[in-house]
């Protein structure tokens, strides 16, 4: 999926694909292929190297993950054709490497389309909330067309059908997307722009050392790999290796902390906003329907 | 300065690497203990250059000119006020070469930008996801012209004056410091930090740095009016012009702007920051951050102190 610093870079690039398309005959995907390359290297360049990492900055590291994440991200560039779809790629990560996390986890600096249809219900399975005169996605429910779509709390919607929705209410908002026709909706996404990632590795006794009520951060422990990453307090849990956890109970939390990998990447939003954004959704709509899948990559 | 991490671990542990690489090069010979496995370095070392000179390497534009002649007629589309020339000249850079890299955009190397394209002002706006390590020293006067500030357990950046050190190394209005010289700022205190700073080393203080946080960019694009649309009051956006750039991209209202393609004009007067979008492109990035959190990380500072000393100027890329 192609992303776009901008709507009108969206549109433009639509005209333009559309065009290319029309001049060098139907069989043309040369543009939209080359954003989902996967890129993958053979693991056995950095034998025995550092053996001595294992115990460093209290990391549980075993060897066989340095080297498997080593060898992932420094080399790969060798094969120089390979699309970089992501800032995650851009970054020197020899612990995090190529954690799958990080990667669900990741917010996109952009724009992007998606494509919803109404299920037989004519439902679409998303609520949507007015801040700050935007429009913001509130609710997800489990299995429905927008949890297919990929859609997440947070996502601010631009566009439903190429109308703008700034300024709408909420009601506004609800009432297109309840009138519209049901086989091809097309919303303009940005990204969940009050989130934020911030990735983590559990010490040798698991933790990574913040303490949390109601899923939201009270308190971070010294020394841990929270404080050291700068994991802020007042801020709420949105998503633990881009599963959403919002709604859930601190403990099912806690398990999803604890059955995650050594690399454990959080995505928060202030306090403030998350309480704006969830305001006059009943708890238990929120407890029983929000989406909790673990998002393809 | 430039490498970016996910994580604080990830930097350490690649300076270790590197520190090991870089001494097993040195002394190859002398000192063969500290190489562990001299063969695996020495290609591990090609292996990073081959990394540089990839991202570095200029992307290949597969003549745009006779894939897209019809350009012209995008000229008033959405209110653009696009020449062909512009287009093209953008298009070149990204999606054109269907496989080639884009250089130098770190961020934005992955999206598609036909009109935006390598813009300068996206590119100084940049947040970055991840840390980087700074070092600074203090001048003269045994100032850094830097103030801190604790919010909710973190230590963020409240002010980088004019011209000082802290201005020459970059660091910027909402940058959340994690560690000076090595120690976790976790929990501290305004105060704390600040003996901290008074305290430390004249020559080389260590900082480590995450990008701005709270901020974020937005991408707009001026119509044929040259507006983006929308209404300052004190730096804070009012409202939104319906139907404008500002409309189509989502700038929110009760957002503060810190930034006008990567330039920080807080402090300035709405009049001055109307100068600044006015005199940029036909493409304008702006950075803005909630209200909440502005009005919290402004606190105890005094306003004729930001618009005397605030560091406004155009950021290097």
């Amino acid at each position: 999926m192609s992303l776009y610093p901008s709507l009108e870079d969206l549109k433009v690039d639509k005209v333009i694909q559309a065009q290319t398309a029309f001049s060098s005959n139907p069989a043309n995907p040369a543009i939209l292929s080359e954003a989902s390359a996967p890129i993958f290297q053979d693991g056995s360049l950095y034998p025995k190297l550092y053996p001595e990492l294992s115990q460093y900055m209290g990391l549980s590291l075993n060897e066989e993950e340095i080297q498997r994440n080593l060898a992932v991200v420094p080399v790969a560039d060798s094969q120089g054709l390979v699309a970089r779809p992501s800032a995650v790629n851009y970054m020197v990560a020899p612990v995090t490497g190529s954690d799958v996390g990080v990667r669900r986890a990741e917010i996109k600096q952009g724009i992007r389309e998606i494509i919803l249809c109404k299920d037989q219900d004519g439902k679409i399975g998303l609520r949507l909330k007015s801040v700050d005169n935007g429009i913001f996605v509130q609710l997800v429910q489990a299995n429905s067309p927008a949890s297919l779509a990929g859609l997440r709390f947070g996502d601010q919607v631009l566009q439903i059908n190429t109308d703008n929705c700034a300024g709408w209410s909420s009601d506004k908002a609800h009432k297109v997307l309840k009138q519209i026709p049901g086989d091809r909706i097309s919303v303009v996404i940005r990204d969940r722009p009050f989130e934020r990632t911030i990735t983590m590795h559990k010490d040798s006794t698991g933790h990574v050392g913040f303490i949390f009520k109601n899923g939201r951060i009270t308190s971070i422990v010294k020394d841990s790999s929270a404080a050291r990453n700068g994991l802020l307090t007042e801020h709420n849990i949105c998503e633990i290796n881009g599963q959403n956890v919002i709604g859930l109970k601190d403990p099912q939390i806690a398990d999803i902390l604890t059955t995650a990998g050594n690399v454990v990447t959080i995505t928060i939003m202030p306090s403030q906003i998350f309480e704006h954004i969830i305001k006059r959704m009943a708890s238990s709509i929120m407890k029983s329907k929000m989406d909790h899948t673990i998002p393809e990559v | 300065m430039a490498t970016l991490y996910p994580s604080l671990e990830d930097m350490r542990v690649d300076q270790v690497l590197k520190a090991q690489a870089n001494a097993a090069l040195q002394a190859p010979v002398s000192a063969p203990a500290q190489a562990p496995a001299p063969p695996v370095i020495s290609t591990s070392v090609p292996a990073a250059g081959a990394t540089l000179e990839e991202k570095t390497e200029p992307s290949k534009a597969d003549d745009p000119p006779v894939l897209y002649p019809n350009l012209s007629e995008l000229n008033d589309y959405m209110g653009l006020s696009l020449s062909s020339e512009e287009v093209q000249k953008n298009l070149a850079l990204v999606p054109a070469g269907s496989n080639a890299v884009t250089p130098a955009v770190p961020v934005h190397g992955g999206m598609a930008a036909p009109v935006t394209g390598n813009d300068l002002g996206l590119r100084r706006a940049e947040i970055k996801p991840g840390l980087r390590e700074i070092q600074l020293c203090k001048d003269e006067r045994g100032k850094m012209g830097l103030r801190l500030r604790s919010i909710d357990k973190g230590m963020f950046v409240q002010l980088v004056k004019a011209n000082s050190p802290a201005a020459l190394v970059g660091l910027r209005f909402g940058d959340q410091v994690l560690q000076i010289d090595g120690k976790d700022c976790a929990g501290w205190s305004t105060d704390r930090a600040k003996r901290v700073l008074k305290k430390a080393s004249p020559e080389k203080i260590v900082l480590v740095v995450r990008d701005r946080p709270f901020q974020r960019t937005v991408t707009l694009h001026k119509d044929s009016t040259g507006h983006t649309g929308f209404v300052l009051k004190k730096g804070l956006i009012s409202s939104v012009v319906k139907g404008s750039s500002a409309a189509c991209n989502g700038l929110l209202t009760n957002h503060y702007v810190c930034e006008v393609n990567g330039q920080n004009v807080i402090g300035l007067r709405d009049r001055e920051i109307t100068d600044v979008l006015n005199n940029a492109g036909g493409i304008v990035t702006l950075t803005i951050i909630p209200a909440v959190i502005y009005e919290h990380m402004v606190k105890k500072l005094s306003p004729g102190l930001v618009k005397a000393s605030m560091d406004h100027s155009v950021p290097d890329v």
